[in-house]
């Protein structure tokens, strides 16, 4: 049996930015919020300072594998929570309300050729996101 | 995650677009001849959220927000890493609370999470802090300098409170109890700046029982950290975050770090707390 192959998740760096890890401290931030625990006490459980806590959260430091297997104790969370939405948050917000039609749709049009016909339907697509009719639903 | 955002979650916790096909689709709505947004967050208990430059805008109904909902709502929250996070409530129009820091917002989220029953939060919790925050929290100058004071006077009371205790920056938050060899710890001086209480109770609570404030189970609670401090002999530096009943007032709320320090003075020992609030909210079941 073939394995199914998984889509590819991109660079790890990103403008400068190492979005997994900046994405796995975010969810240690968080849970430490949820815990209602201070950064004091969860840098005390896992044996560091909170102002290097404060580096791994922000992502100015890589948090080492050794880190994140004491935070997940100290968390009290698998390891894999971390990982948790990684590409849902990762990928543009918007791919998140993104339904399988619209998917679908969005792929034939590329396989389209880059001709006149593909661009009247870009246009059309465009003229009617503008009109009164479409669009957002807001306060 | 750059860029204004405009996303709202539903009671699962799943994140839309605000107004999306996908999310219309999903609540198989066809028409959109009435304001939906604002039917989701008060029908429905959907959260809003927004980015306006470095602030973050939070729309919702306390009562509806689930657990799902808040715990992905404090994700975003700390994602998008805001300098202030402004909460507008459907349930009280035209109101809006400014709260700085994803932590103090999660806190006050909570609280008004507790209405509808989904979340719980303790009255009280206190957490020791590290001392070198004084040094490095600009926000804590205050407690700094009180440290300062201490170091450089070993610990020796000169002058009287008001001037020790002096410092406008320190708002009048600070209390100081005298003890006794048993234990026993006495209001010696109580600050201004306690505004949760009534503004008789500065004077009348000389002399008085640490613990016999106006919420004496708030008392009880805090006057453990006065004999703690009394019995090591050591400055200690903490957060407190609980909430305060006073009678004929509205329970509220309060986070705060506080700083207490042991004093003497012609063998007398004392103990000082001086705090600094970050938050204090009207609890949403007193309202």
């Amino acid at each position: 049996m073939v394995p199914q192959q998984q889509p590819p998740l991109g660079p790890a760096t990103d403008h400068g930015a190492d979005w997994i890890n900046l994405h796995v401290c975010r969810r240690m931030k968080t849970k430490r919020i949820l815990r209602t625990m201070s950064q004091d006490r969860l840098a005390k459980a896992i044996g560091i300072s909170y102002q290097q806590l404060q580096r791994y959260e922000s992502g100015k430091s890589k948090l080492p594998c050794s880190m994140l297997f004491r935070a997940a104790v100290a968390l009290d969370v698998p390891i894999t929570y971390f990982f948790d939405q990684i590409e849902d948050d990762h990928g543009a917000v918007s791919e998140l309300s993104l339904d399988k039609s619209v998917v679908v749709a969005v792929k034939q049009i590329q396989s389209l050729s880059a001709g006149d016909t593909r661009q009247s339907l870009l246009r059309l697509i465009d003229d009617l996101a503008r009109s009164p009719q479409a669009g957002e639903q807001s306060e | 995650m750059g860029g204004n955002r405009d996303l709202i979650l539903d009671d699962s916790g799943r994140v839309w677009r605000t107004g999306s096909q996908a999310l219309m689709d999903s609540l198989r709505i066809g028409r959109r001849d009435y304001d939906i947004t604002r039917y989701l967050i008060r029908n429905l208990g959907f959260v809003r959220f927004r980015t306006i430059r470095t602030d973050a805008c939070v729309t919702l109904h306390p009562r509806f927000l689930t657990r799902p909902a808040y715990e992905s709502l404090i994700h975003l929250l700390v994602s998008h890493d805001c300098d202030r996070t402004i909460i507008e409530r459907a349930d009280v129009p035209n109101r809006v609370e400014i709260i700085p820091g994803v932590e103090d917002a999660a806190a006050r989220l909570a609280d008004l999470a507790t209405a509808g029953g989904q979340l719980t939060r303790a009255d009280f919790f206190r957490e020791e802090l590290s001392l070198q925050r004084l040094r490095d929290d600009r926000r804590l100058s205050a407690l700094s300098r009180v440290m300062r004071r201490w170091r450089s006077t070993r610990g020796e009371l000169r002058g009287d409170f008001a001037a020790t205790f002096g410092d406008p920056a320190l708002r009048g938050r600070t209390m100081v109890i005298r003890f006794t060899d048993d234990l026993r710890g006495a209001v010696e001086y109580a600050g201004d700046g306690f505004t949760c209480f009534d503004p008789s109770w500065r004077s009348s609570v000389l002399g008085h029982d640490m613990s016999e404030q106006p919420d004496p189970q708030y008392g009880q609670q805090i006057a453990t950290a006065y004999v703690e401090t009394h019995v090591a002999q050591s400055p200690h530096l903490e957060f407190v975050e609980a909430v305060i009943r006073v009678p004929g007032c509205s329970a509220r709320r309060s986070r705060y770090e506080r700083l207490l320090l042991p004093w003497r003075r012609d063998g007398a020992r004392f103990v000082s707390a001086v705090s600094v609030l970050r938050t204090s909210f009207t609890t949403v079941s007193s309202m």
